[in-house]
């Protein structure tokens, strides 16, 4: 069990002192992540389900994300539950959430799945930005290159989109 | 961990869409099999079927997104919906797609895969929409309303005053297409947009006079029929006249008109405009349309050019105003009964002032590299729509040629005659329409235009019609 602080570290007389309500969300393959009330509730679907659950049941089932991506969004949702109460500087933020989206294609669409699924619109946003980051200024051939699409045309109809699309190489 | 037992708010099938399960949005139309929703059971009994809240969520971001065709994005309900964490056991399996064809962006579902094209300025978004039948399936019509949008956006930008001030640099001093603001990241409809020293106010309001016409050229396109119109030749000629208003952009300013304030008008009219009606004219309108040409559409009207932008002999007919010669009983009523009141000397001084203003606005126009000026496009373009949307017209036969071949001749043709001449064979209808005066003559040599070999025996047709029309007096008679 990841069970975990908000800082991932040992919690701290201070915490004991005024203890926080901590959640479990339990992912696709059975893992749990224990988080704070806090930082869950940064994915609207989490704060919907708990609005519904009784306080007993602190545990939240996500069949859809499995652990190693979980651990990734929760990873980004305490940092950013984090600058509520301690502000960063924009650019640091941004070199952080540049940092946090340097995975793996497979991960980045997984992420973005996620975030979908989990509500969590600060982080569609970044994922789906760097998708497109990915696309941006690449020719059709580089970007079926980069994403393993099979090109389906036929020459001609390949001619046509060329000329077609002619004006946006005149960039 | 074992599922709580299922607690259902309200009652039958009216709750079932507060009520969702917890499935992944998998694929709805990128060929997949995925799970769109789970089936819970209400206290009815009854199966009820319903959209995952971030399905739903994401739905509506996808109505607002560059080339869905819905509804206008609507706010988030504000009344929470509340549901079981037990749902999510009771998911749907989720099915993968077995035969990806977007490679891997197959993963993504299509409404996040336009998430992501309307994070993609047009080129990019038309480059991956090149990339596969199913990307050119998808992402095609959505590309070209990111076109169309990006050329609204461009059509916010006021021509300067004073061309000396005018630098070709963009804000970081690079000279080439639009870029991104530093704010691009967090909303990528960021772009700078010129405005030569406009506010933003004004900018805004440009890009609302310029909606409203193309509006209504869309709602007076759709009274006829659009026949072998090649909307998207059209449109690429829009979107090079687009990116060439752009480069030549200086100051910029941040206007975020797509998010905050031209989403609305183009979700309403884009569909319409971009796919029904788009022609070349309309383009070239947005390439010269300046601060003044266009006033609001008086009195919740069409959004036409305001009286006030044309010229005086627009205004007047025998030196009475159009609302007196309305009041009169049409202006063939008046000329029937009472000739003119106006002596010939005074309507040819008339004529001589406004097209002596014209003149002068054409000249400014050349001089900033700008033609034709605003007012000529506006109403070569509304005519020419009219001619080539009207159902049942007779007078012009393009079908032998494209789009933008008849439109090259009659834009050569409209832009040979004389300001003078051209308001002499225009007039506005009742209904706020642009249409040619003289329906036999300058009607057909517009067909004989249209039909014409190349540009050049296009213009030669319409000079010699002024040629041999322009002595006397061409009245506003049907």
């Amino acid at each position: 069990m990841a069970a975990v602080n908000d800082d991932g570290m040992a919690m701290t007389t201070n915490e004991e002192a005024a203890p926080k309500r901590m959640i479990t969300i339990l992912s696709q393959d059975k893992e749990e992540f224990v988080v704070e009330k806090g930082v869950a509730t940064m994915a609207t679907l989490i704060e919907d389900l708990l609005a519904d659950v009784s306080d007993g049941e602190d545990k939240i089932p996500l069949q859809n994300v499995d652990a190693r991506i979980l651990a990734k969004v929760i990873e980004y949702m305490k940092y950013h539950f984090k600058l509520i109460e301690t502000p960063q500087p924009e650019d640091e933020v941004r070199r952080w959430d540049r940092e946090f989206v340097r995975v793996d294609k497979s991960t980045l669409f997984h992420l973005v799945l996620a975030a979908n699924y989990l509500n969590i619109q600060s982080l569609l946003d970044l994922t789906t930005q760097t998708v497109a980051e990915l696309i941006k200024g690449k020719t059709p051939e580089q970007i079926r290159t980069e994403f393993g699409i099979v090109n389906d045309f036929t020459p001609e109809e390949e001619e046509e989109i060329r000329r077609d699309n002619a004006w946006s190489e005149d960039r | 961990m074992a599922p709580p037992a299922t607690r259902t708010r309200g009652g039958g099938g009216k709750q079932s869409t507060k009520k969702m399960a917890l499935s992944w949005p998998m694929k709805p139309t990128m060929g997949g099999t995925g799970t769109r929703a789970g089936v819970k059971r209400g206290r009815d009994g009854a199966a009820a079927s319903a959209e995952p809240p971030a399905r739903r969520r994401s739905l509506r971001l996808c109505r607002s997104a560059p080339g869905f065709e819905g509804e206008s994005p609507s706010p988030r309900p504000k009344s929470r919906v509340k549901r079981r964490a037990s749902a999510a056991s009771g998911a749907v399996a989720v099915v993968a797609d077995p035969e990806p064809r977007m490679g891997e962006l197959s993963l993504l579902p299509m409404d996040l895969l336009l998430q992501v094209a309307g994070k993609l300025p047009p080129a990019d978004l038309l480059a991956l929409a090149a990339t596969c039948r199913a990307a050119q399936a998808i992402l095609r019509r959505a590309a070209w309303v990111r076109v169309f949008e990006c050329v609204c956006l461009s059509t916010a930008c006021p021509r300067p005053k004073n061309k000396a001030k005018v630098s070709p640099a963009s804000p970081d001093g690079a000279v080439g297409p639009p870029r991104p603001l530093a704010g691009a990241a967090r909303d990528p409809r960021m772009w700078y947009v010129g405005t030569h020293g406009f506010s933003a106010a004004a900018a805004e309001a440009e890009a609302r006079r310029i909606t409203k016409l193309i509006t209504h050229i869309a709602a007076t396109a759709d009274r006829g029929t659009l026949v072998g119109v090649d909307i998207l030749a059209e449109l690429r000629v829009a979107v090079k006249v687009g990116w060439a208003v752009w480069r030549g952009t200086s100051k910029a300013l941040p206007v975020n008109l797509l998010g905050t304030r031209m989403n609305r008008p183009l979700a309403r009219g884009a569909d319409t405009v971009v796919y029904r009606v788009f022609p070349r004219s309309v383009a070239c309108m947005f390439w010269s349309v300046g601060e003044s040409d266009f006033a609001a559409a008086p009195e919740g009207g069409s959004g036409v050019p305001d009286n006030a932008a044309l010229s005086t002999e627009m205004r007047t007919v025998g030196g009475l105003t159009r609302a007196a010669v309305r009041k009169s009983g049409g202006i063939k009523e008046l000329l029937r009964k009472a000739e003119v009141r106006v002596s010939r000397k005074q309507m040819a001084e008339d004529r001589a002032a406004a097209n002596m203003e014209v003149m002068q606005r054409l000249a400014e126009e050349r001089r900033l590299g700008r033609f034709p000026g605003a007012l000529q496009v506006a109403i070569h373009s509304v005519s020419t729509i009219q001619r080539f949307v009207a159902g049942g017209s007779s007078h012009t036969d393009f079908r032998e040629k494209s789009m933008a071949e008849a439109l090259d001749r009659v834009s050569a043709a409209y832009e040979a005659l004389s300001p003078t001449f051209l308001y002499k064979v225009m007039k506005q209808d009742g209904d706020g329409r642009w249409v040619s005066v003289r329906h036999w003559g300058w009607y057909r040599c517009l067909e004989r235009c249209v039909n014409a070999a190349s540009v050049a025996d296009a213009t030669t047709m319409a000079i010699g019609y002024e040629q041999s029309n322009s002595a006397g007096h061409v009245y506003h008679g049907w």
